[in-house]
């Protein structure tokens, strides 16, 4: 298989008060096919978000390093323009990530400019009016600015942005977490469309597993800078292994009342980065908590079926 | 029989901006009887969260009440002096709970504090009695620890525990009517499960009367027991969770059903077009241009709310002439 | 057809800037709204024209003197009076409003592009930079200005060049500190980090996606301070330090006017009453457009 990204044993620590620090991303392994959705699912503080930003080394991994298709990008003093060309973001809220007091043609024009991919103004509007209607856009958006347009338009204007450089992968941040769901249902059927077009490989970040469910080829689950459970997503789904996963299938608020099945409230808070419990850290919210084994040794991921792995002692 | 708590009658709610007048409201109607847990569904800009300001009587400039009447307990909110209200409703027999409880929290002043001054001010109860009755109130929202939250600063709280602080001290006063204005939007999974929970515990255990107002129509199917689905203003449908969901009338209610991400598809249902600049709003029925049943009638007039089946109530000419 | 051409230019341009065109209608909506703003407008509006056509609106010559008619109290041909020199008032305060702009104009010309530049490399870069240029701003921050722009001016010596250089010196701190913090707070969001997704170099992010947005509270801030300049540059020529005579000043007229306050009221208080409205209506302006700039007045979500 064609690996288009690679981490191993990245670590990402912030410092924090008390020479502590917050433990964001801790120990994380993951390789990504050219051409898959891959899923990176967790609630507020697993690391996704972070784990997302070290593969576009938006942010520098503390330890561990990051391949792009052969080349270790980590070991490069900084990052080479040819390859910050092929890695892309969506962020989450399209209302942050777009210029206030820009220009559409300017934010999305941005990035041609730095890579001298346009000769001339008239080019650039050119290729950015290509891209806008790509995203189902239309020319008059060139001159208006972001307040002028609607959370979902935004949205479109932040693909495009991230498109117009032709690159090969794009992180998606929860594309669609703060848009409404019908135009949430726009976008992702977009950005499917955009990935079979132009050939791309997602990561697709979110906290909702039926998102995930739904878009994603394989899926990895994480809880506190630590990946709990990965796989392909069918086999994630139809055979949750890890406690953590199975209460989270069972919590999402479903519509249907036949998709419901029994819910397994998590009781107690996500508890802190910073000092992250010992051992395995669901323990103290697993509801199958071995005993003294979760609080004292760390499980790894391993492959209990084909390709399909668990960071759970019930399955050593 | 249903004691009917809340009614809403044709309600109209304009904003006076710059770009014009915004036409929020279109008359909308709403009842609420004692003891249920009602949904107020709907995407932004629906119209969702100025009918609960308007509630509280809280809609302030630019917004202008224009039309209607809130009938809480027989008498007319909007009648009454902003006095009264201050002193008689809100805060009292309404209350309110937001999406980010910290913000709505006094950073300076400790969670315990907070509950037991709102207990002072409302009832007649000494100090000391006030400060044991919060302790019963964190306790009663499921919070761990009362007595160590309690002497905590809200910034020292996570959303999820904000959140059920913010729930106690809105019960302290043992209000009719309880506002929930997306109240599980800004956390986790896991916390907003917590939270559901609590919210229709206090439902079942202390008969209290739950508006919920969320974007997200599968939070209402958890817990609701009654929907209303809101569209650009207008109230489209209304009725019983089953009917709504398992038998939605409206085209909107099956469009935004069919858009929300199920195990079962592979795709998503889209609704064409998007919603509409509320400062030149559709005539007729507002959600015509997005229809695909519309007829030459959906553009001229607005549609009645017709009973389809037993309380079950749809605004739209799908349904007119079938009874 | 050369109209027809023209037209369609004139259209395609509005077309393209349709957005500023609607923006700088609602500001206008929203100073009409507030009639405080609307007032101060008017009032500098109508200095900015004395102050420009003074040589046709002035009755008089302001520098002309005429001894036989000195201190003559108001009158039809002297509408406020003469001074002890027996220069016309009025003329003296119609060219008076000219000076009191210029220097205005001139100390926020030097400190608004010298303030931002220090601030946005000091916020932006952070470390030992911004150590020293803001240690340096709080060196001068720690007088009070009107103290230090004097000792400035007593070591440059007496003019109204160095008035302005010695109010300047006191007033770039602000906006170095202004803009720093905007820097900072503006760096850490989502679009900045956008910006650098697509491998933008600083110089870019700092010119195109930066300063555009420091601008505004800098210039909110600069209104604000338009009436301050000017009232401590009356007092600087006041103390001898600014204006010279025989300039036309409103700090210099109170000055050598202020020995006739018992019994030639009208020698001291008429230049006063300039100065009073004028700053009155800076800082009702500045107020204003700091209320209008307001995002959350702006587009208010119906």
């Amino acid at each position: 298989m064609n690996k288009i990204i690679q981490l191993k044993d990245v670590k990402k620590y912030y410092p924090w008060k008390n020479k502590k620090f917050v433990k964001a991303v801790d120990g994380t392994s993951i390789s990504v096919n050219k051409g898959d959705i891959f899923g990176l699912v967790g609630e507020s503080g697993s690391g996704k978000t972070t784990l997302g930003r070290i593969m576009l080394r938006l942010i520098e991994p503390t330890s561990g390093s990051v391949f792009f298709e052969d080349r270790e990008i980590t070991k490069d003093k900084k990052i080479n323009k040819s390859i910050r060309k092929k890695m892309q973001i969506v962020f989450q809220d399209p209302y942050a990530s777009l210029h206030p007091r820009r220009k559409i043609k300017d934010i999305i024009g941005s990035g041609l400019k730095t890579h001298n991919m346009v000769k001339s103004e008239h080019e650039m509007i050119e290729k950015v009016e290509n891209f806008l209607n790509l995203v189902g856009m239309g020319r008059e958006h060139l001159y208006r600015y972001s307040y002028e347009l609607s959370g979902g338009q935004r949205q479109r204007v932040a693909i495009a942005r991230a498109l117009i450089l032709n690159p090969e992968f794009v992180v998606l941040d929860e594309p669609t977490s703060s848009l409404d769901v019908s135009v949430q249902a726009e976008i992702l059927n977009l950005l499917m469309e955009l990935k079979k077009k132009l050939n791309l490989t997602y990561i697709f970040i979110t906290h909702d597993l039926i998102l995930a469910r739904i878009f994603t080829e394989k899926i990895a689950i994480m809880y506190l800078g630590k990946i709990m459970e990965y796989g392909e997503t069918m086999s994630v789904f139809n055979k949750p292994l890890h406690p953590y996963t199975e209460a989270l299938f069972s919590i999402i608020p479903r519509i249907d009342a036949k998709d419901r099945s029994k819910k397994i409230i998590l009781s107690g808070e996500i508890p802190s980065p910073v000092d992250p419990p010992t051992g395995c850290r669901f323990h103290t919210r697993c509801v199958r908590k071995l005993g003294a084994i979760c609080e004292n040794s760390t499980p790894v991921l391993k492959e209990i079926e084909d390709n399909h792995f668990v960071a759970c002692h019930l399955y050593t | 029989m249903q004691e009917l708590l809340l009614e809403v009658k044709d309600l109209e709610i304009n904003f006076y901006t710059y770009r014009g007048v915004v036409r929020a409201l279109n008359g909308v109607n709403l009842r609420i009887n004692k003891g249920e847990f009602f949904g107020l569904v709907g995407e932004t800009g629906c119209g969702k969260s100025v009918t609960a300001s308007a509630i509280l009587n809280l809609v302030q400039n630019p917004g202008r009440i224009e039309k209607g009447e809130i009938i809480f307990k027989g008498i007319d909110i909007l009648k009454m002096s902003k006095e009264e209200i201050r002193k008689d409703i809100r805060g009292k027999e309404i209350t309110m709970i937001m999406q980010y409880p910290i913000a709505a929290l006094n950073p300076v002043i400790n969670n315990g504090e907070q509950i037991s001054e709102a207990l002072i001010a409302n009832i007649d109860i000494t100090k000391n009695e006030a400060e044991k009755r919060t302790i019963e109130l964190l306790k009663e929202v499921n919070i761990p620890e009362p007595e160590k939250i309690a002497r905590q600063y809200p910034h020292q709280l996570s959303g999820g525990m904000a959140q059920r602080v913010m729930i106690a001290m809105m019960l302290s006063t043992k209000p009719s009517l309880l506002i929930a204005d997306e109240p599980t939007t800004a956390l986790d999974v896991s916390i907003q499960a917590q939270v559901l929970n609590l919210l229709k515990d206090l439902v079942v255990k202390y008969n209290t009367t739950i508006l919920l107002i969320t974007h997200d129509l599968s939070v209402v199917a958890e817990t609701c027991e009654r929907v209303g689905v809101m569209y650009a203003g207008d109230m489209v449908e209304i009725g019983e969770l089953k009917h709504i969901i398992d038998n939605p009338k409206h085209p909107y209610t099956r469009g935004l059903i069919n858009a929300i991400p199920s195990e079962k598809r592979t795709k998503l249902q889209e609704i064409k077009g998007s919603v509409p600049d509320l400062v030149n709003p559709p005539s007729g029925c507002r959600f015509h241009p997005r229809c695909t049943f519309a007829k030459s009638v959906c553009k001229q007039k607005k549609p009645q709310m017709l009973e389809v089946e037993k309380n079950h109530l749809v605004s739209c000419y799908l349904y007119d002439g079938q009874k | 057809m050369n109209s027809n051409n023209l037209h369609k230019k004139l259209d395609s341009w509005k077309k393209k800037h349709s957005s500023e065109i609607s923006d700088i209608k609602e500001s206008l909506f929203l100073i009409k709204r507030s009639p405080l703003t609307t007032i101060g407008l008017i009032i500098i509006l109508l200095l900015v024209c004395v102050a420009i056509f003074a040589p046709i609106i002035a009755p008089y010559n302001p520098l002309e003197m005429h001894l036989d008619n000195r201190l003559s109290s108001p009158s039809k041909e002297h509408l406020l009076g003469t001074d002890e020199l027996g220069r016309d008032i009025l003329s003296r305060i119609i060219y008076g409003a000219g000076v009191a702009l210029k220097i205005m104009l001139i100390v926020l010309a030097i400190d608004l592009p010298l303030g931002i530049l220090l601030g946005l490399i000091a916020g932006y870069f952070g470390g030992w930079i911004d150590e020293i240029i803001m240690r340096m701003a709080d060196i001068f921050m720690a007088f009070p200005r009107l103290v230090l722009a004097m000792a400035i001016g007593t070591a440059l010596g007496p003019s109204l060049r160095n008035t302005m250089i010695a109010i300047a010196l006191t007033m770039w701190p602000v906006y170095a500190r202004l803009a720093r913090g905007q820097t900072l707070s503006i760096k850490e969001r989502t679009f900045i980090e956008a910006e650098r997704a697509l491998g933008s170099s600083n110089l870019k992010i700092i010119i195109f996606n930066i300063l555009p947005l420091c601008f505004s509270t800098l210039i909110v801030r600069a209104t604000l301070d338009m009436g301050n300049i000017i009232r401590i540059a009356a007092g600087m020529s006041f103390l001898g330090l600014g204006a010279q005579p025989p300039t036309p000043d409103w700090g210099l007229m109170i000055s050598s006017g202020r020995n006739f306050l018992i019994n030639q009221w009208w020698v001291p208080t008429f230049p006063g009453f300039a100065i009073l409205l004028t700053v009155f209506a800076f800082n009702l302006l500045g107020d204003g457009i700091r209320d209008i700039s307001d995002p959350h007045l702006r587009r208010g979500q119906g």
